[in-house]
């Protein structure tokens, strides 16, 4: 159920039941915990698929071929393929295990700094392949993720870069955040303005066996992903929040047809979905193998291992055989019933889809507000989701690929540190490794396949489409903007030492020689091309409609409100006035929008211990107000 | 007249005596809600301690609060430090859970950290033995024979994997500089990390808490420790860790081998470094200001808690089997750990600066230094802020010194300054930059051995294939 909740994930449902599992049985405390973090990885394909939020890291790629699914009606088939898919990921997963705890010590233990390098390299490869027209553009926002990934403090010294003086940008900037920042507020907005529900049609098609028959159909792809997943998951070096888009970007590759990728094909369900639920069992071999975590919620799971008095380690192996069994039972089956809790509650939820928007997006924004609020729990979250949502409304418009954005920041702190510790150590003699030259092959062949894909795009590029030319100004301010930022992180690596310089300089002048090509290219183009793409050129943007700027200044305005009387009941009044004057709901049923929201926080607050954002009121005029509101 | 005023003074001195004593037989959290702060995300060892003792303490307090754990995670546990020290009220309804790597940015003097453990009030601390041990095949040590070891250690290619220079295993990285014992070494490894590649045999030499030494390679005939830090007696003496009886303390091993006892600025820091990575491994405080009574309340209830059986059977699990200090022998223990003359403070500015300039990634002799910006000259020739006068003399062109004065190079123009708790404020006073080689010059020589090999220049690294050769 945590799932569903997006941004809570396992990991937060994991702390939840480490109090409880004190004085358990350790069998039952065991299947408890693991059940749980198996089950997340299913139940977040909801807000995933339905909403366009991604649940947690591990659902991303999800959102780009779910969510166009549930808008084109077909929200039932995606889900249902999802489930199958996670089923049998988990099941393969936990298959895996069984054998990989005896067998895979050797393996893991192959994988040194080279491997680790030439690991992230091969994910960062699939960036090719997730670009959509214009190659300069997917370069350069997966440089834009890089740059990203280098504020708050360096992997390699722990000094603070680029903090722009915030104790917030102490840590780097949390992966749910910029998450949530890519896709969940600039479908959101973009949703409100075209109005209507989820589903244009307005209608829920049925699909349950369609969804499994989709997947019985490509149950090879499935269990590729579900294979890629265990051996990312069990490997160290890539960490679990790039399996999904490493699944979808070999989806990608390995299909003929490519083009209806990202705009709704089943098989970008199914190939993350195998994917993320077959590394719960991967990320568990070196857990159990070497009391090493694979992922953070094994981390999680690892103390509470200890807290119940098990001791991980190859001793769990010869002492407590029967514990291993049971750990691999507890996911199969845990998958199972997942599963089988989730198909029962799909219909109702994916209902969502067909009411109208206007009723639902309050709600979704100050769900995907509070998802922020959990990365650090601070005013900061909220602030860097508004600032990254902008960067992602215009992404969208011009036609950035978010994705590769995403992939550049995932990785951003691997490669910092995975180039630095290789040549640290081994110089260019890491190349002389059989699986480095292995992975190396494996990088050529990702490579050779984006660079043979041939881009075509279905609607031709011309003067009307949103690939024009003429009046571009916008484009230009993007660009620029882009640049700028990429000027202050070169100014602020110049601080520093080669330790904590030299990775964010690297970045900003990728960054910066991806951009250049990108602008000659738009400064010297006579007709629309591929380096152009405004969506609100050529149709897209038709009169009368509210602007994006103009959903992007309701949110300021609701975290300005928020300042002012406290993060509850900023939302509060937000979901109120949306309800009343945007959606024009009757006063009583918009309050008792607001209240039942204002409820749900504060079950929430009590449940997890957390502590919402307070406003001047609060602080200033030192203001305690009763339970829910505070 | 006289009997009145005396009769008055005489009730005023009992008044004043039975005040404390009724205040603490009166306090009580009836009905409150104790907020406990872990400056961490949920599942780590601050966390799980603290969840440890919660449902304990609550039993053990004065009306039976209920006690809830609040994470509050960021900045490596400065933000809800920063937060606690500036807002939390002293009332006994909060309290925190600092762990070391809370209490270094203060003793190191970082500007992000604007809080002063020093006046926090304690009232445990939680000791956890720490070792530094090694892989036998590839150094030769045996953990039996201190010479021995230690001219094995001066012959090796020592790997030596951690996270960031200004993280615990500062520690470790200046006890291997006094020893002149020189390690390669390698960053951004979090201790999974580390230990994962000290599995694979890519790094050779590792440092972790006593427990987790034992319980990973206890039985492990290759991987022997080399030495303990030991454990501070309530004389104040260095005894040996009680889980390492036979395992030398780092001075032990110190006088063993250089036949004299470690001292100066040097040895100075590392006794701060320790005192913060072992004795105050995790402590419990108030905030500033908290009375009396409430502390010895709280003193009172922790040391039930720890005495419980429940907690008694958990403990060793969590922080190994070193005994728990209390109230002022903990507040001792923070003012040991956080107090640094400006001699050490100086000492360790500088080596923490020739830590992450000396080492380039690539040999400085196939590339270009590191220029940032591509205009390195006028960068260094670049007035520091602040309007301080510029760096004299050559200046390298990426002397480093950090821009949010995470640490500072040793010519620093504030760094004489003696106080730990000294809160800077962000617009008044930087850090001068790239002021370090000056002071080089004036202090030549401030390693224990001085030779070429210390100074601060980088110089390329050695590799695994040609040491080997």
């Amino acid at each position: 159920m945590v799932g569903v909740l997006p941004g809570l994930g396992g990991t937060a449902g994991l702390a939840l039941l480490l109090p409880f599992i004190f004085g358990m049985e350790p069998g039952v405390a065991l299947a408890m915990m693991i059940g749980l973090t198996a089950v997340t990885t299913t139940s977040d394909t909801f807000p995933s698929v339905l909403m366009g939020i991604p649940g947690t890291s591990g659902s991303q790629a999800t959102v780009l071929d779910g969510f166009p699914m549930s808008k084109r009606g077909e929200a039932t088939r995606a889900l249902s393929a999802a489930f199958v898919s996670s089923l049998f990921g988990g099941i393969f997963g936990a298959f895996v295990l069984s054998f990989a705890v005896f067998a895979a010590k050797p393996i893991i233990l192959s994988i040194g700094f080279g491997e680790q390098f030439m690991l992230v390299v091969l994910a960062l490869s699939m960036v090719g392949i997730l670009t959509c027209v214009s190659i300069w553009k997917g370069l350069a926002a997966c440089s834009m993720g890089l740059m990203l990934g280098a504020l708050g403090a360096a992997p390699l010294s722990g000094v603070r870069r680029a903090t722009f003086g915030s104790e917030y940008l102490l840590d780097p900037l949390p992966l749910v955040v910029v998450g949530l920042a890519m896709f969940a507020t600039p479908e959101i907005i973009d949703l409100l303005r075209r109005g209507g529900s989820i589903a244009e049609t307005g209608k829920l098609g049925s699909g349950w066996l369609r969804g499994f028959r989709d997947w019985l159909s490509n149950w090879w792809l499935s269990l590729r992903c579900a294979a890629i997943g265990c051996v990312v998951g069990a490997l160290p070096g890539l960490g679990g929040s790039v399996v999904d888009w490493i699944a979808y970007g070999h989806a990608v590759q390995t299909t003929k047809d490519k083009e209806k990728y990202g705009t709704g094909d089943v098989r970008g369900v199914i190939a993350p979905e195998s994917a993320n639920n077959a590394k719960e069992g991967g990320a568990l071999v070196p857990t159990i193998l070497l009391g090493i975590p694979g992922s953070g919620s094994m981390a999680i799971l690892l103390g509470g291992l200890v807290l119940i008095g098990v001791e991980p380690g190859v001793e769990l192996l010869t002492e407590d055989l029967d514990l291993v069994y049971l750990v691999i039972f507890s996911i199969a089956a845990a998958n199972v019933v997942g599963a089988g809790i989730c198909f029962a509650l799909s219909p109702k939820i994916a209902k969502l889809t067909t009411i109208r928007y206007a009723l639902l997006a309050p709600f979704m924004l100050g769900l995907v507000f509070f998802a922020a609020f959990q990365a650090t729990r601070s005013w900061g979250d909220l602030v860097a989701l508004l600032a990254l949502s902008a960067l992602g409304v215009y992404m969208k418009r011009f036609g950035w690929p978010r994705p590769a954005l995403l992939i550049g920041f995932v990785l951003a702190e691997r490669v910092e540190s995975s180039v630095y510790q290789t040549v640290a150590l081994y110089g260019i003699t890491f190349l002389q490794r059989p699986i480095v030259i292995g992975l190396l092959i494996l990088t050529s062949l990702s490579v050779a396949a984006a660079v043979f894909h041939k881009r075509t795009h279905s609607t031709p590029m011309t003067g009307d489409s949103p690939f024009t030319n003429r009046r571009a100004g916008p484009q230009w301010l993007f660009l620029a903007g882009i640049a700028a930022f990429a000027c202050f992180i070169l100014w602020d690596a110049r601080n520093h030492n080669q330790l904590t310089g030299l990775y964010p300089a690297v970045a900003a002048w990728s960054a910066l020689a991806f951009l250049a090509p990108l602008g000659l290219g738009m400064a010297f183009a006579r007709r629309p091309g591929p380096m152009f793409h405004d969506a609100e050129r050529g149709g897209g943007g038709a009169p009368g409609r509210p602007s994006a700027e103009f959903f992007l200044g309701l949110l300021l305005a609701m975290l300005l409100l928020s300042a002012v009387i406290g993060y509850v009941l900023g939302v509060a009044s937000f979901i109120f006035l949306f309800l009343r004057f945007r959606a024009g709901v009757n006063t009583a049923h918009a309050f008792a929008g607001a209240a039942a929201f204002v409820l749900l926080l504060g079950v929430l607050s009590d449940q997890l211990t957390l502590r919402y954002p307070l406003g001047l009121l609060q602080t200033w005029l030192g203001l305690d107000l009763p339970w829910p509101l505070q | 007249m006289l009997n009145i005023s005396r009769r008055l003074a005489l009730g005023l001195a009992v008044a004043v005596m039975a005040t404390p004593a009724a205040a603490a037989d009166n306090f009580t959290l009836a009905g409150k809600t104790v907020t406990w702060i872990v400056g961490f995300k949920e599942g780590g060892g601050t966390d799980r301690l603290t969840r440890v003792l919660q449902s304990k303490l609550a039993e053990h307090l004065p009306g039976n609060p209920e006690v809830i754990v609040l994470n509050k995670p960021g900045g490596g546990s400065v933000t809800a430090s920063n937060d606690f020290h500036a807002n939390a009220p002293n009332d006994g309804t909060t309290l925190i859970m600092a762990s070391t790597s809370g209490l270094l940015p203060p003793l190191l003097g970082a500007k992000v950290a604007r809080y002063d453990p020093n006046q926090w009030v304690a009232v445990a601390g939680f000791s956890r033995g720490a070792t530094m041990f090694g892989i036998s095949d590839q150094l030769g040590v045996g953990g039996s024979d201190a010479k021995a070891d230690y001219a094995a250690l001066r012959r090796a290619n020592i790997r030596f994997g951690l996270e960031t220079p200004i993280s615990a295993e500062m520690l470790d990285l200046v006890s291997l500089n006094l020893l002149d014992i020189d390690a390669r070494v390698i960053f951004g490894l979090s201790s999974k990390d580390a230990e994962a590649a000290l599995a694979r045999g890519e790094m050779n030499m590792n440092t972790d808490n006593t427990r987790s030494y034992l319980k990973d390679y206890g039985n492990d005939p290759e991987i022997n420790p080399v030495w303990s830090y030991g454990v501070i007696a309530e004389d104040g003496s260095l005894l040996r860790d009680p889980d390492l009886p036979d395992v030398p303390t780092f001075p032990e091993f110190y006088e063993a081998v250089k036949g004299r006892e470690p001292a100066g600025p040097g040895y100075e820091l590392q006794r701060n470094l320790m005192n913060a990575k072992v004795m105050l491994s995790k402590s419990v405080m108030l905030p500033p200001g908290t009375p009396d009574h409430i502390r010895d309340a709280y003193v009172a209830a922790m040391k039930k808690v720890v005495a419980d059986p429940d907690v008694a059977a958990k403990l060793p699990r969590e922080v190994g089997s070193m005994p728990v200090n209390f109230g002022d022998a903990t507040q001792r223990a923070i003012a040991l750990g956080t107090a640094m003359s400006p001699e050490v403070r100086e000492w360790a500015d500088a080596f923490l600066w020739k830590t992450t300039t000396r080492r380039s990634t690539e040999p400085a002799g196939r590339r270009a230094p590191f220029r940032p910006g591509g205009r390195a000259g006028a960068a260094a020739a670049r007035t520091p802020r602040g309007g301080a006068p510029p760096a004299r003399g050559p200046a390298p062109e990426w002397a480093g010194i950090t821009s949010d004065g995470t640490f500072r190079g040793p010519g620093d123009p504030a760094g004489g300054r003696g106080k730990v708790s000294r809160i800077r404020s962000r617009s008044s006073e930087r850090p001068t930059r790239r002021a370090g080689p000056d002071n080089e010059r004036n202090e030549p020589c401030w390693t224990p051995r001085c030779s070429p090999s210390h100074n601060w220049r980088p110089r390329p690294p050695s590799f695994p294939s040609r040491r080997a050769s």
